[in-house]
């Protein structure tokens, strides 16, 4: 099952296929939540926000605009800034579903490590890596750290315009390289 | 066992979808209704009223963006033996973290001439099995005697268990907590293992705690070995469960080894403050390590090079032929024809580091000037950082003989350096080891080797 499969039974109250999207973006979601905020209980805190927000809101994914990967951490994107603006990590939405605040040991801090780890091992992040340095520092600094056009364009002292060019051209390699490697998995 | 963060969170997760799902369908069915009623021209003035918000609010957050920034310790002046709330936020990252939900899960309660923060309280460790520890900060009112003095801050630390909750404030009453409090902890068998917690400024990312029984306490010891624990520093917090510890003796024999020396380490490993009951120092200022705002940062021990370079005479032996004196000031062979002597080593199979230097310079009687040193082992080591002083009065060019005892799990090369510390004349009460005070001057470097095996 595709992501907008899973969502929309989700959406129908189908516990198996939310856990199944779970267990498919955590890693991506704690990565972005750690290279975001850099510090691990942060991270899986506010990845534990962002799966709620994700189950609260998978009625609402329009699968026409877009992949989920992108809608997911549009939804990390703006926990994060509303956690930094509160000086908190929101837990309105796990509050509303009855989720239980949950305690971070020592070894769940070593599963964010790994976590975060696997994701920058995976296809995505490994296709983002053999971009050219210029597409991939700016798909880096939007796509994965999730800063503005601006800030970005004045980091690498080009225009906006530049910037997005870009990030449009290394996604539009990435999603390339991807498909070429599902067509030859698909061939083995 | 039980399931870590993230398999507790998949379970949450699927016991909240029948939930979502319910939650989310009227929500549907009113937005449609509310789509229909309205007049286009309100949903424009929502929606430009909502992207003006949302220009804003990203602007802000553009600002904000990032861990909030440390006070600077200029900016938090005034310190006295009471901290101000820009101190602590300078001094303890825990603070300058965002809240998370799991440090809301727990309510401090407040004496009356108090009110707390609750935007500051923080779940600084989670200990094995119910015990958690918390930090908050509160704000104190008029108090009868006028201490704390109104308006002042204190950050609490409280060990809670179910129906108990210890509690200590990083203030001058109770020393800082620099010598960790204790908490009762794990039953195991029928004896209790303590749990101590001890709350830590910035810049200091390991603590080494020595208990040993009290003296004039030996008969109620249990045991008359030191316990050595080294922990790392999460939360600003360090906290560990000895076994074998109590705060003090009770008539009967037991345990009740309590803390004798602290030692604070810096990210590079140094020691950056020590602490000893022993001279019954009381700090009177808080012991901030990184942002210290009325001393300079502590100089205990730079590596600087000095014209009185000596030379180490190091040797390796087995620590069990050993033998210290009951308040451990003197190291000797192991003999019957001295009374009280305490072996080093014991089942642990330890092996003494023992080195001799000839004094460049006398050292005071008042312990104002003292020779002191600092080990490393290879990592990996039990007791890999250790650290040591000599606090008796040297003359010049007495031969200094100090030693560190290293665990059997600790092969290969190790190094040490020894300095002479300086302490500034005393200024009234309280002068001691306070961290940012003294001088320190390298006087030697040298290297051993503990063997494989034994």
């Amino acid at each position: 099952m595709d992501d907008a499969d899973l969502l929309a039974a989700t959406a129908r109250g189908d516990a198996e296929a939310f856990a199944c999207f779970y267990r498919r973006h955590l890693a991506r979601v704690v990565a972005f939540a750690l290279r975001a905020t850099g510090d691990h209980e942060l991270a899986a805190d506010l990845a534990g926000e962002v799966f709620a927000v994700a189950l609260e809101s998978a009625g609402r994914y329009r699968p026409d605009r877009g992949t989920s990967v992108p809608w997911l951490l549009g939804i990390a994107h703006n926990k994060l800034r509303e956690s930094w603006r509160r000086g908190r990590v929101e837990d309105a939405t796990r509050r509303r579903l009855q989720i239980s605040p949950l305690e971070l040991s020592h070894e769940d801090l070593q599963r964010v490590e790994a976590l975060a780890a696997e994701a920058a091992g995976s296809p995505a992040m490994v296709a983002v890596e053999q971009l050219p340095d210029t597409e991939r520092a700016a798909v880096r600094a939007r796509v994965l750290d999730g800063r503005d056009y601006d800030e970005i364009a004045a980091e690498l002292r080009c225009s906006e315009s530049v910037v997005r060019q870009r990030v449009s051209r290394g996604l539009a390699r990435v999603r390339t390289r991807l498909s070429e490697q599902a067509r030859e998995g698909e061939r083995r | 066992m039980t399931d870590g963060y993230f398999d507790a969170l998949e379970r949450e997760l699927r016991a909240a979808v029948p939930r979502a799902a319910s939650l989310a369908s009227p929500q549907r069915r009113w937005r449609r209704s509310v789509s229909n009623a309205v007049v286009p021209a309100f949903g424009l003035a929502v929606a430009l009223a909502v992207a003006v918000a949302g220009v804003v609010l990203l602007g802000h957050a553009h600002r904000t963006a990032g861990s909030p920034p440390a006070e600077s310790p200029s900016a938090c002046a005034g310190a006295g033996s009471v901290s101000n709330l820009c101190q602590l936020r300078a001094n303890f990252a825990v603070l300058r973290r965002a809240q998370t939900a799991a440090d809301r899960s727990w309510h401090p309660h407040l004496p009356v001439n108090a009110g707390v923060l609750p935007q500051l309280t923080r779940l600084a460790a989670v200990l094995p099995g119910p015990q958690r520890i918390f930090l908050s900060v509160e704000r104190f009112r008029n108090a009868p005697g006028g201490e704390p003095p109104a308006g002042s801050y204190s950050l609490d630390i409280d060990i809670v268990s179910p129906g108990r909750d210890t509690s200590a404030n990083f203030g001058p009453n109770v020393n800082y907590t620099v010598f960790p409090l204790a908490s009762p902890g794990l039953q195991t068998g029928s004896r209790t293992a303590p749990i101590w917690a001890s709350i830590i400024p910035d810049g200091v990312v390991r603590v080494r705690w020595t208990f040993a029984c009290p003296p004039g306490d030996a008969a109620h010891c249990s045991s008359r070995q030191p316990i050595t624990i080294t922990k790392p520093v999460r939360n600003n917090v360090a906290a560990a469960t000895v076994p074998g510890t109590a705060e003090g003796c009770g008539p009967a024999p037991g345990a009740c080894a309590a803390p004798a020396t602290v030692t604070w380490y810096g990210t590079g490993g140094q020691v950056v403050a020590a602490f000893s009951r022993s001279n019954k120092q009381n700090l009177t200022r808080p012991p901030f390590i990184k942002h210290n705002p009325t001393a300079p940062l502590p100089s205990t021990l730079p590596a600087v090079r000095s014209a009185h370079e000596q030379h180490v005479r190091v040797q390796v032996a087995h620590a069990g032929r050993y033998c210290t004196t009951p308040q451990g000031e003197a190291l000797m062979r192991c003999s019957k024809r001295v009374q009280n002597l305490i072996r080093l080593g014991g089942r642990s199979q330890q092996w003494l580091v023992i080195f001799t230097f000839s004094a460049p310079k006398p050292t005071t009687a008042n312990g104002r000037s003292y020779y002191y040193y600092t080990v490393e082992a290879q990592p990996g080591c039990p007791n890999q950082s250790q650290f040591g002083a000599d606090r008796g009065q040297v003359r010049k060019r007495q031969q200094v003989l100090l030693w560190a005892a290293f665990d059997k799990l600790c092969p290969g090369s190790g190094h040490g350096a020894i300095s002479l510390i300086t302490l500034p004349p005393a200024g009234g009460r309280g002068a001691g080891f306070t961290p940012g005070q003294g001088r320190a001057l390298q006087i030697a470097n040298f290297n051993f080797v503990i063997p494989t095996g034994r």
